[in-house]
């Protein structure tokens, strides 16, 4: 055996799951076809949103909490900042079934927040323009993620722990059998009792039955200038998250002292194969999202300064695949995350390592278990 | 007449030269094939360089510190911070054409600035480590510019003191004459006194006799992580140019919280249609800058996470074109800024309105005139014949 665990793709939750199998003492290889915290897949793009009051469904709610002690865990050993914690509104229509979701993940767990009607809302937060029906949700236990650092900062404590992590290096095939699963690069064949297999929009090519099950969709993120950079920056202006009256619109506070992100969910189209990734957005394909900016927040310039073009995989529910792969227990399939994965993806990482080192996780995946798809 | 000037293009150049027209009262039209602050030509990623000793050579000094006037105009018409002068080190062989040049600009023009040997750049500057035979001269006149910000703030500003500015729509021709100058863009017509050419990659294809012809190529912007990004910040990290054995690389503080911009001097590739910008960066192609952050930056990750791909163009002495087109009436162009135009474009922008205005301009643009390609005249020019 070359090792315990062979971790299949170091992105976003290879790196996590390197990360937590390596420190539970297992001896751990990680291959990932570009280099750590590349910007081809998922990941990138600046920032990621962290929330807890989950529009999604309250079921993820211990998911988050756990990664939040996580996310602080790993930011005590890198040093530097991963996770700032701005709050996030979570805004739409009154019945709405995510704006359901956000309030029953806030009753059930006892989340800290507030609720904010328009009133409140234009005194507190000018920056959005809100209409009569409209209320918001403030998630206390929320915030902005640097996503490439927090890979990095991931797969360097897999390393610490002695992980050893390929870099460029491509798994061409991936056979499990009845003692342990043959894991062949093009230098060589690895033999290991498990695998985690989190190759995002490559899970298909390694794991032909997710083919035309999990959908590989284009995530663009777009970038506005505020007139006031000031009234964007992370102390004044927290992420949100907008959906009804016809759009779904999230964002995120000024990094850079000048930049907002404000993106669209959906609607950029799919990908075939994923080395096929256009990473170029015609200008009439942005004239939706510029007409939002425009016209639901006050002072941000009409048109997008920068453009970044990523991608992830969709499942049919919308809800991602985390577990033993179907007749193969020791292959786990991190996939499918559906556009919201990244935020719990150091607790999809602890369960991986749970699930391999004692066949269980006290976490509740039940309802992302392969089985389904 | 629909304007005294017609600018096509509201790009880097063409905000500019938009914003110094009309806020001296000219009655301006941009023409924009996008939007002002569009990503899709030379203006972007964040940060440019703002450099004063200069490595092109001594004679562009006073046009850059007319830049830094204008810039610091810019800001206090706009109310937003657009030049941070945090200093910029020129790192290299000592005897070297780059430093050498860099020395000259310095000597001529009195830049204040410090030398720094290896042992004091260890003390001072611990993220660049030096080899043998290398020195580094901090300019105190250097830092770097916000293109995004700037290029939107001025055409925001330009609309603000009166000017027109057309968006998505693309100039297919202009037709010059003994008057004017006419402008299609699909079906509309402008009429304009002087057209400004200031149409990046495009300007191939709106001045086909412009000659020599401007080679677009790709300018690729990489962003690496810094292992404590505490050491990157403007306080601490001066912008830098370094040439070190292959390579010849430029870099920045970090402006994200994350990320540190290291990239390479000249462009990547050609570019043959500009309407079909490739986007996407082969791993292959990133190599030489990998390996570049490898060798000189240890303090960090040797990996791009974010890559920005834009495109110039280039003349073949890499001074641009700023002047009359030759043969042309009332067309003035503004182009092949050859990767090092973004730090001057409010000085140029000046130029263009004062030639407009003036027939002339006191800034020191000669070097720049279209002409100079062109430079023997034939009897027939002597005479006046030539159209």
């Amino acid at each position: 055996m070359d090792a315990d665990v062979a971790v299949i793709g170091t992105g976003t939750m290879g790196a996590m799951a390197a990360w937590r199998l390596a420190e539970a003492g297992l001896s751990t290889i990680a291959f990932e076809r570009f280099g750590i915290g590349h910007d081809r897949s998922a990941a990138g793009g600046e920032s990621r949103i962290f929330r807890t009051a989950y529009l999604e469904g309250p079921e993820y709610v211990p998911l988050l909490q756990r990664s939040l002690s996580l996310w602080r865990d790993l930011e005590g050993h890198s040093g530097q900042p991963l996770l700032t914690l701005t709050g996030a509104l979570m805004i739409g229509v009154d019945g709405s079934p995510h704006m359901a979701n956000v309030l029953e993940s806030v009753r059930r767990f006892d989340l800290p927040h507030e609720t904010l009607d328009r009133a409140q809302m234009a005194e507190r937060y000018p920056q959005h323009v809100l209409s009569d029906e409209e209320f918001a949700v403030l998630d206390h236990a929320a915030g902005v993620l640097r996503p490439e650092f927090a890979i990095i900062a991931a797969a360097e404590r897999a390393a610490a722990h002695g992980a050893r992590i390929h870099p460029h290096t491509v798994v061409e095939e991936l056979a499990p059998d009845g003692g342990g699963v043959t894991v062949r690069t093009a230098g060589r064949t690895y033999r290991v009792r498990h695998a985690v297999v989190a190759a995002g929009p490559w899970t298909a090519r390694l794991l032909p039955r997710y083919a035309g099950r999990i959908e590989i969709r284009r995530i663009v993120m777009t970038w506005f200038r505020a007139a006031d950079p000031a009234a964007y920056a992370p102390d004044r202006f927290p992420i949100f998250i907008r959906q009804d009256n016809g759009v779904d619109v999230f964002g995120i506070p000024t990094l850079d002292g000048g930049s907002v992100k404000v993106a669209l969910v959906g609607s950029y189209g799919t990908v075939g194969e994923p080395e096929q990734l256009d990473k170029d957005v015609a200008p009439a394909d942005l004239a939706r999202v510029s007409s939002i900016a425009d016209a639901y927040f006050t002072g941000l310039h009409d048109y997008p300064h920068r453009v970044s073009v990523h991608m992830d995989g969709y499942t049919p529910d919308g809800h991602p695949v985390v577990g033993p792969l179907p007749g193969h227990p020791n292959v786990i399939v991190l996939g499918g995350f559906s556009g919201h994965g990244f935020k719990m993806s150091p607790a999809i990482g602890q369960a991986a390592a749970d699930l391999i080192t004692t066949t269980t996780t006290d976490l509740p995946i039940g309802h992302l278990d392969p089985q389904r798809i | 007449m629909d304007a005294e000037v017609a600018v096509i293009g509201v790009g880097t150049m063409g905000a500019m030269t938009l914003w110094q027209l009309a806020r001296r009262g000219v009655k301006a039209v941009g023409i924009e094939r996008f939007n002002p602050g569009h990503d899709r030509s030379g203006a972007g990623g964040e940060s440019r360089l703002f450099r004063t000793a200069y490595l092109e050579g001594s004679h562009y000094v006073p046009l850059l510190r007319a830049a830094r006037d204008q810039w610091r105009e810019l800001e206090e018409e706009t109310g937003h911070d657009l030049l941070t002068l945090n200093g910029g080190l020129m790192i290299g062989g000592a005897d070297t054409t780059f430093l050498r040049n860099v020395r000259a600009s310095i000597e001529d023009h009195d830049i204040a600035h410090e030398v720094l040997d290896p042992a004091a750049m260890r003390r001072r500057y611990p993220q660049h480590p030096l080899g043998d035979g290398e020195v580094a001269i901090l300019d105190h006149e250097s830092g770097y510019v916000r293109p995004e910000l700037a290029v939107t703030l001025a055409a925001d500003a330009a609309e603000r003191h009166g000017a027109r500015v057309v968006r998505h729509r693309a100039v297919t021709r202009i037709e010059p004459d003994a008057s004017g100058v006419t402008i299609i863009a699909g079906d509309e017509t402008i009429r304009a006194r002087t057209a400004v050419v200031a149409a990046g990659a495009w300007t191939n294809a709106l001045l086909p006799g412009l000659t020599p012809r401007l080679d677009v190529q790709r300018l690729i912007m990489t962003w690496f992580p810094a292992r404590d990004v505490s050491r990157f910040r403007t306080d601490n990290f001066p912008i830098f140019i370094r040439q070190t054995g292959d390579y010849d690389i430029s870099g920045w503080p970090s402006l994200d919280g994350a990320s540190v911009k290291v990239a390479v001097n000249h462009g990547w590739d050609h570019v043959a249609d500009p309407d079909r910008l490739d986007r996407s960066v082969d791993d292959r192609l990133t190599a030489l800058i990998r390996n570049a952050v490898a060798e000189l930056l240890p303090d960090l990750y040797p990996e791009p996470v974010r890559v920005g791909v834009y495109m110039d163009g280039y003349t073949a002495d890499k001074d641009s074109f700023v002047g009359p087109v030759p043969g042309l009436d009332n067309v003035i162009v503004l182009g092949g800024f050859s990767g090092h135009g973004f730090k001057m474009s409010p000085a140029i922008g000046r130029a263009t309105a004062e030639l407009v205005l003036d027939g002339g301009t006191t800034l020191p643009i000669g070097h720049l005139d279209p002409q100079r390609f062109h430079p023997v005249r034939t009897v027939a020019d002597r005479l006046g014949l030539t159209g």
